[in-house]
Order: C-alpha cells, then structure tokens, then sequence
C-alpha cells in the first residue's frame, strides 16, 4: 500500500500523513457519534429498523443491540489506530449496507427514516422523506470514500518520498 | 499489510462488538412500566378492568360468542385482518381486548379507554405477552391491535409477535389512535386502560 505514495503528486497528496490521520479521526468520531443514542435507546432504533420493511421480526431485536455497538467499536478502533485496517474494512461494509437498504426502500417508494444518527427524528412528510433519503444516500456516500482512504492508506509513512527510490 | 491480516482485525472486532451488545442487553434496565405495559401484564388488574374483562366476568363465553360473530370472518391462513373504524367501534363496545402498540409515551398522554398497552420494541413486550397468556387471555379471543395510524406498523409487528405466540383472532384497527380521537370515542389518558 505504500505503493500509493510513489511518484504520483497526487496520491502523495491525498495520502498525505497528516490528512490521512484527520480523516481516520474524523471517521471514527462519526460514527461514535452516531452510535451513541442507539446505544442507549435500542428499543427506537428497532423501531427504526422495522420501518425499513427489509428485516424479519425475529433479526431486527439482535441487530438493534449490535448494529450500535459495532459501530462505537468501529469508532474507537479507528481513533484509537488499533486495527484501523479491519475498521475501515467494517465501516466501508456497514455503510455499504446501509446505502443499499436505503436504495432499496427508495426504489420501493417507502419513506423512512435512516435512523443514521438518532433513532428519534421528527416524523415527515411522504416527500420530505424520500428526499431526506436521497441526502442520507449522498452523505453515506462521502463517508464511504472515508472509509476507502483509510482502507488504502499506507500504514507507515516514509520520511521523503525520495527515500523511496 | 495483508488482507488476511485486515480480515482477521475485523472478525476480532465483529466478536468485540457482539460481546459488547450481548453485555448491554443482559444489562439493560427494564422498563419502568406504565399503564399495561407493567401489567396488561403483570398485576392482572388492568385486564380484568378492561373490556375484556379476561379474568372475573360471569358472562365470558356469551361475550366471546358475540364478539366472534361480530368480528369480521378471517381466512385462518392470515396472520391478522385489518379492519375500518366503525367495526373496531363495535368490537370495542362489545368488550373486546384492544392493544396500544405504540410507544409507553403516547400510551401515557391518551389511549383508548380499556386498550392495555405492550409497546411492541420495549424490553417487555414478550413479558407483555406472555402476562396475556397468564391472565386467561385465549388463543381465539378477538384481539384488536392499533398504533399511530396508517403510516405505522408497530401493529402490525406486534400482531406478528402475537401470532407467533399462537393468537388467532387478530385485527388491525389500521387507522389506529389519530382516527379514534378524531372521531371523539371514548379514550383515557394515564395509566388507567
């Protein structure tokens, strides 16, 4: 993966030491962020997960209570440094998967609420909301490329690029 | 690094997190139950005061007789029917159970009168459930399930969990409380059914 800070301007660029630890930060201080309500108000986020219409009853009380969880664990390995690579890995596969059940919904023209960082947002319009899902979508998005630049960030970084030659 | 070893970190965290979730579960404080949700349940009261009157009524079986002519004929094969406001007026004039699924909260501000609460994502809707079993609450009687109205499906979640749990007589007042209120039937606010 070091690779990636060879020659190319660019990709010394965005995989520059500094804005590579800011954005493993900063990913990992979202999602701890949004971990944080679910944690402790499980009962409103399997509410969440019901209205998604995707999950079988007897799954949506297990993955109320673990969905969070994974995602503080996630957070703190990813402030922390410790296996960042396997939380970047986790992180890209949860948003993946929420980005995929809001389509789905989306394409089945069910308004929900992504419950993406509380569990108790206001309820909306039929409107509003598949067009606060198609943001929800765009953010999830942005967050995904995060977690894809830590993923291929090198793990240590060389003290010139000259040295590497 | 290699991907086997960026495998290997996530597994040790997936096995974290699920640790973590089954701690918090065992630990999670129970509910401070309201209305029925403590006891549709647990004390017996509120269901016998309730329309049902599940537990002391001499006159039972004439009413559950009555109740399962009124209640519209159900294909046994469906889980539950969902039916307008005007037949849940009469199931509920002629006693039968009605259950809030929505959340503690709402059921605290107004219900409907004699409806017993189990929210149906609180930690104690099995419990809820299984004090109905307890309180003589019969596999046939006629169970009418509302929540917030058309665009809420707590109803239908919790009729899934009652059926799961054997119940064969469920309607889903689909309307749900909004209409009720709006139409002026009777409704009781507190914990009282």
């Amino acid at each position: 993966m070091a690779s990636y800070c060879r020659g190319n301007p660019v990709s010394q660029f965005i995989y520059n030491r500094y804005l590579s630890i800011a954005i493993r930060l900063l990913l990992g201080a979202i999602l701890l962020y949004a971990s944080w309500s679910k944690i402790f108000d499980p009962s409103s986020f399997a509410q969440v997960l019901w209205n998604y219409k995707l999950f079988p009853i007897a799954t949506i009380s297990p993955l109320s209570h673990f969905v969070p969880w994974l995602e503080a664990v996630i957070g703190l390995a990813l402030i922390s440094g410790i296996g960042r690579k396997g939380a970047a890995l986790l992180a890209t596969g949860l948003l993946l998967s929420f980005m995929l059940a809001i389509s789905i919904d989306l394409a089945r023209d069910i308004s929900i609420s992504c419950g993406c960082f509380s569990s108790a947002e206001a309820p909306q319009s039929h409107e509003q909301g598949i067009w606060l899902m198609k943001l929800d979508l765009l953010r999830d998005l942005g967050f995904l490329l995060l977690a894809a630049h830590v993923l291929t960030a090198p793990i240590t970084w060389r003290q010139s690029p000259s040295s590497n030659r | 690094m290699k991907w086997k070893q960026i495998f290997a970190e996530a597994l040790a965290l997936i096995a974290i997190a699920g640790a973590l979730a089954l701690a918090a579960s065992l630990l999670q404080p129970k509910e401070k139950s309201a209305g029925t949700s403590r006891s549709p349940s647990l004390d017996g009261g509120n269901l016998a005061q309730s329309g049902a009157g599940l537990k002391d009524s001499s006159d039972k079986a004439e009413r559950r007789k009555l109740l399962h002519s009124l209640a519209p004929a159900k294909d046994p094969t469906l889980l539950y029917l969902e039916i307008q406001g005007d037949m849940a007026r009469r199931l509920h004039d002629a006693g039968s159970l009605f259950i809030d699924a929505r959340r503690q909260e709402s059921y605290l501000e107004s219900h409907i009168s004699n409806a017993i609460n189990i929210p149906v994502w609180g930690s104690k809707a099995d419990e809820g459930i299984r004090a109905l079993q307890n309180e003589g609450a019969a596999f046939d009687d006629v169970i009418v399930v509302y929540c917030s109205g058309s665009d809420c499906s707590d109803s239908l979640a919790l009729s899934e969990k009652l059926a799961m749990n054997g119940y064969l007589n469920l309607y889903i007042y689909k309307m749900g409380f909004p209409e009720w209120e709006e139409n002026g039937w009777p409704v009781t606010a507190g914990e009282t059914p």
